[in-house]
């Protein structure tokens, strides 16, 4: 054994790790070579000392009962607590019951399009994971309607939904297509557009049907700031932007993997 | 697709956090004592730690491995506070310490009475600066190995590094260790 292969077991061997060979091995060169010797020993002396000098230590219960205090009462983030609103003065006092569908992407680091949201839990909108967007984009999947015209997407969408539709225009996007589903009796509109590499998912769905709905809530405020405004309220995420606006009656909900200046920038002019 | 109302997702996600995360505390507790070199720190890093977990907690893989996942976001919040403390890690001259036993050969006896000389007149407080001077990946490694007792298997699997790295990583640390220790013995006069 070389001095150098005998430098590379020393950490081993000090921690009682060599498998047996490694061990017969280093134990003949331990004997023949002194400096190796001696640098074994000093490595061994050095993880005793620190071993017997440091002790681990405990929290403190009050420390514990904090953190859990703190999980416990954990507000989450929230894309409604927007600041105009005052948040001192903000409080939940009529969950108003609506379904927002949100979306998401799920994407991993494969494709370069595998941009789309990663966390959004900590918002009040339920968390949707579409898996499919890359099969959708390879061409291997087909959506219910693909179309790169909002307004034959319309008339398409319109054969399974009641309500009225209109496909948001987004600047420069590539509208992909959309398909429309149904959730506890609520159809929900979603739409897919592409900029170049990022994609944006849209969700919409019939505003009055959201309020029906008894197992989301949207805090009052929101709801009349949307109705009286009509303006965006958007919120940026650590990974994603997410904008939501009331437009003829229908909400919508789009998110996309950059920043809300970006996004804003796509969508149609402020009503 | 089934919707759970906002409360209902709350309790589930705060009683898979207190049954799978909070039982660590301890441990993490250690470790951030260890890499802050103090309580005040460590106590603000295990709360930053544990929010931080439980804000993300959607993105934990169930069923891998926990204390790997909690560890990761405690040493990626302290190296984020570190760099924003802009703090540099010392760098050590490792031909320095190698210079030092070498010609100390001649004066002590044998390795162990060296060792013994400078180590013995240490305390815990200097011990655990010499740790808090290195830099993370190597402050890491000593911690985890010489002060928690974990296996290199465990070590390589907190770290998401081979066993090979831990091997090397840990040959490293110590000798830079040792060269601090020397370093503090010599200012100290126990050497010279």
């Amino acid at each position: 054994m070389k001095c150098k292969d005998f430098l590379e077991l020393i950490s081993s061997a000090v921690d009682n790790q060599l498998n047996e060979n490694e061990k017969l091995i280093f134990n003949e060169h331990l004997k023949v070579c002194p400096r190796c010797k001696r640098e074994y020993e000093l490595e061994r002396v050095t993880k005793s000392f620190v071993s017997s000098v440091c002790h681990p230590v405990y929290p403190p219960d009050s420390l514990k009962e904090k953190i859990v205090f703190q999980i416990n009462n954990f507000k989450s983030q929230s894309i409604f607590n927007i600041p105009f609103l005052n948040p001192k003065k903000m409080y939940w006092y009529l969950i108003l019951p609506i379904s927002i569908i949100i979306v998401i992407l799920i994407f991993s680091s494969k494709s370069e399009h595998n941009h789309l949201v990663k966390n959004l839990s900590e918002n009040n909108l339920i968390r949707v994971n579409y898996t499919h967007f890359d099969e959708i984009l390879a061409g291997n999947q087909e959506i219910a309607v693909e179309t790169s015209n909002p307004a034959f997407l319309e008339t398409k969408l319109q054969e399974n939904y009641d309500g009225n539709i209109s496909i948001p225009h987004l600047n420069n996007c590539e509208l992909i297509g959309g398909w429309t589903t149904e959730e506890y009796g609520k159809k929900i509109i979603h739409t897919l557009y592409k900029d170049k590499d990022e994609l944006i998912y849209c969700s919409q769905i019939n505003f009055n049907d959201l309020l029906k709905d008894t197992q989301l809530y949207l805090e009052h405020k929101i709801v009349e700031k949307l109705k009286e405004s009509g303006k965006y309220i958007h919120k940026d995420f650590e990974c994603c932007s997410v904008i939501l606006w009331l437009n003829n009656s229908q909400l919508y909900v789009i998110t996309a993997e950059m920043d809300t200046n970006t996004l804003l920038s796509h969508l149609p002019e402020r009503r | 697709m089934k919707f759970l109302s906002r409360k209902a997702q709350q309790d589930k996600k705060q009683k898979e956090f207190l049954d799978e995360a909070i039982p660590n505390m301890n441990l993490l507790y250690n470790f951030a004592r260890h890499l802050t070199g103090n309580a005040d720190d460590a106590d603000d890093l295990l709360q930053d730690t544990f929010l931080k977990a439980y804000r993300f907690w959607d993105s934990y893989e169930k069923g891998t491995n926990i204390r790997a996942w909690l560890f990761r976001i405690m040493k990626n919040s302290y190296i984020n506070k570190y760099r924003k403390d802009s703090k540099e890690p010392e760098v050590v001259d490792f031909d320095e310490i190698e210079e030092f036993f070498t010609s100390s050969q001649t004066e002590i006896a044998t390795e162990d009475d060296l060792a013994k000389k400078i180590f013995s007149n240490l305390f815990e407080d200097e011990v655990q600066r010499a740790i808090d001077e290195l830099p993370i990946d190597f402050k890491t490694v000593i911690i985890l190995c010489d002060i928690e007792g974990f296996t290199y298997e465990e070590i390589a699997e907190f770290l998401d590094i081979p066993i090979g790295t831990v091997r090397s990583r840990l040959h490293r640390a110590r000798k830079m260790l040792q060269s601090k220790l020397v370093e503090y013995a010599k200012k100290k006069g126990i050497i010279k």
